[in-house]
């Protein structure tokens, strides 16, 4: 080695970016605990598969751990709900019906007929108010595309992800026996609370979970397992997935028809639909183009063409957002999308 | 039992008249071919259909060359790997596991009695997880019994893995090699010529380029594309000493890491603890500039221009003949 390395050059820009980026990723990951078994289910826990539930408790250590962006993304959500939490307290002193921050970090546990602790969890804070009461606050910092579409607390049980924050809430509900609680939403400008209250739909939601942790902890004990859930997409996101679980995977095929007149449609209608999107795009340039201030008429000959706009009447019914919000219901299967591609 | 018998078995199984069939499409101009009227299967079936027969068999061409470019647009560029025969040139696309996911859908695979996976431990340590399993495809109806999947503790995925993690990652991608298996098997994408690919990718913005290359591309460096830092003009006595400690060091050619992300040749310590790295080519330019100022510092002041003793001097010009 004939070379001191001090007489070298320093290191390139991008060189140091790596280094720095690799050494952080590596920092992160000293942080994550490792996972570990349990003898309940925790109240983030829920899943449509039982099976699951029960690997959670029997098999909670042969998970595989979360790569280093994961991670990363966890603490920047807990960071968040952090600075929520004590923006929160201060806003809380503000309010008309002023409130105080009690209990963070709360345990939490809820036990089942048969005397077992059946779920545990974390309560993020408790509002307290003049009249005693201390309503659960969860504070959750999603994704931006999860949240963008929330606006009630049924919402959350549209999207397998923000279900399991549902469950939670409902599970300190039910656990500490208060009327009503609310979800702290993280969204990219204010937050959104979402107010909660333990009506007989969710009462039912409540006891559906309890009763599976505590149908999950009956297998648990007998040692036995649950059937396999028939949803390929659920096994997948699975953490137990082909190395604890394998269960067996449907998918259903395409369905093959014969109908030539749909065919026939298909082959114009792929025929014209470059065609179409031209011209729709032509059209909207064209009158934004020609589009005079209000009121003013066009009357004009540009070549070939000549062109004719005039201002009609525009009827519009401004209601305000908190009417319109009584009057909405949400049909999850209510819109139909068709993508035909030309094989 | 032999393995015809059990895949007869498993048709017999999924064609069970109790299993509920999807329901057909709502308009009444749309007939169901396929779960209304039995699929002819036998050439014995075809024959007594006479005439309607190659229409059959036509439609069935038809339906299947569809499917498969489906299929194919389907899967992305980086889901393949490339395969070149270096005698005839030819180049054939593999579908990798993580592609055959995505193509399952399609054809209705099912995945069954899947087994635990085994551990089959060698002397040195080292393991393979093997797991077996059936395959069945609702649109051929046709069946792959005991199918084997497999992976092992000394693949490049899990190289950076230790203990139990790195037993979960092997055993996982046993299943998702089990599922693979059985999908290429049923949907006949083990092996699909280039050209075929480039069809399928026909106006998209997926390329042949951006797929994977393996066996007949090349040493590992040259298929990943990346930028070759020989080590011409530089001797492995040249190379540095680590500054953090002092160890030797050692030249990693250029390629692309288990992420994907490209990187250039580089020093690197050659202690296992140390992590002390440098770009070659920084180091190279450096080092050869060093080498030939120092080379030029060595070389001895040059002599003013005098006459050379030793040469003989001119020849007297020729006085003219006149």
């Amino acid at each position: 080695m004939s070379q001191a390395v001090e007489t070298l050059t320093p290191p390139s820009a991008a060189d140091l970016a790596e280094d720095i980026k690799s050494t952080w990723a590596a920092h992160v990951l000293r942080e994550q605990s490792a996972p570990s078994k349990t003898n309940y289910i925790y109240a983030s826990r829920y899943s449509p598969c039982l099976r699951r539930m029960v690997y959670e408790m029997t098999h909670g250590d042969q998970q595989v751990p979360f790569d280093a962006d994961t991670i990363a993304k966890f603490r920047r959500g807990n960071d968040r709900e952090r600075d929520l939490v004590s923006d929160l307290a201060k806003v809380g002193r503000d309010c008309d019906y002023p409130f105080d921050i009690v209990s963070q970090q709360e345990r939490f546990e809820l036990r089942d007929r048969k005397g077992r602790v059946a779920i545990v969890g974390r309560v993020d804070a408790r509002l307290r108010y003049r009249w005693g009461a201390g309503y659960p606050v969860e504070v959750k910092s999603w994704s931006v595309f999860l949240t963008e579409g929330i606006r009630e607390f049924d919402d959350l049980f549209l999207n397998r992800w923000t279900l399991r924050g549902a469950y939670q809430l409902l599970m300190y509900l039910l656990g500490a026996g208060e009327p009503l609680g609310f979800i702290l939403l993280d969204r990219s400008g204010l937050p959104d609370l979402i107010p909660v209250e333990l009506n007989d739909k969710n009462l039912s939601r409540a006891e559906t979970f309890l009763s599976r942790a505590e149908k999950a902890l009956d297998h648990k004990d007998a040692g036995t397992l649950p059937d396999f859930i028939s949803d390929t997409e659920e096994c997948h996101m699975c953490p137990f997935f082909g190395s604890v679980c394998q269960p067996p995977l449907k998918y259903s095929p395409v369905e093959i028809i014969s109908d030539p007149e749909g065919e026939q449609i298909l082959e114009r209608w792929s025929e014209l639909r470059d065609g179409a999107l031209e011209y729709n795009r032509l059209d909207k340039q064209l009158k934004a183009r020609f589009r005079p201030r209000a009121k003013i008429p066009v009357k004009t000959l540009l070549g070939r063409f000549l062109l004719r706009g005039s201002w009609g009447k525009l009827t519009k019914y401004e209601i305000p957002v908190e009417i319109k919000e009584q009057y909405k219901t949400v049909d999850a299967e209510g819109v139909f999308r068709l993508r035909v591609e030309k094989i | 039992m032999s393995t015809q018998t059990k895949i007869k078995e498993i048709e017999d199984d999924f064609l069970d008249p109790d299993e509920p069939q999807p329901q057909p499409a709502p308009t009444g101009a749309l007939a169901k071919r396929e779960q209304t009227a039995p699929v002819p299967q036998s050439l014995a079936e075809l024959a007594a259909m006479k005439g309607e027969a190659l229409e059959v068999v036509q439609a069935r061409i038809q339906v299947l060359e569809t499917l498969r470019r489906a299929a194919i647009k389907t899967t992305n560029p980086e889901d393949w790997l490339l395969f070149r025969d270096k005698r005839e040139g030819r180049v054939v696309g593999y579908l990798q596991d993580c592609g055959c996911e995505r193509v399952r859908d399609l054809y209705g695979i099912r995945i069954f009695d899947v087994q635990e996976p085994i551990k089959k431990e060698s002397s040195d340590g080292t393991y393979v997880y093997i797991i077996r399993g059936s395959g069945y495809c609702a649109l051929t109806r046709k069946a792959v019994p005991d199918i084997e999947g497999g992976r092992s503790s000394q693949d490049d995925f899990v190289e950076h893995l230790e203990g139990l993690q790195k037993e979960l990652y092997v055993r996982k991608a046993a299943r998702a090699n089990l599922d693979g298996n059985i999908t290429r098997e049923l949907a006949g994408l083990n092996s699909v010529p280039q050209e075929e690919l480039e069809q399928a990718w026909k106006g998209t913005s997926k390329k042949i380029e951006h797929c994977r290359k393996g066996k007949g591309f090349g040493s590992s460096v040259e298929r990943d594309g990346a930028d070759l830092e020989v080590m011409d003009g530089i001797n492995q006595s040249d190379l540095p000493i680590c500054p953090k400690c002092q160890a030797p060091t050692k030249y990693v050619p250029a390629g692309v890491s288990k992420k994907g992300k490209r990187y250039q040749a580089f020093l690197a310590c050659e202690e296992r603890e140390c992590n002390w790295t440098m770009n070659f080519a920084k180091w190279k330019k450096d080092f050869l500039e060093k080498k030939e100022k120092k080379e030029q510092e060595q070389k001895p002041p040059e002599e003013a221009q005098s006459p050379n003793k030793d040469e003989a001097p001119p020849l007297p010009m020729e006085e003219p003949p006149f």
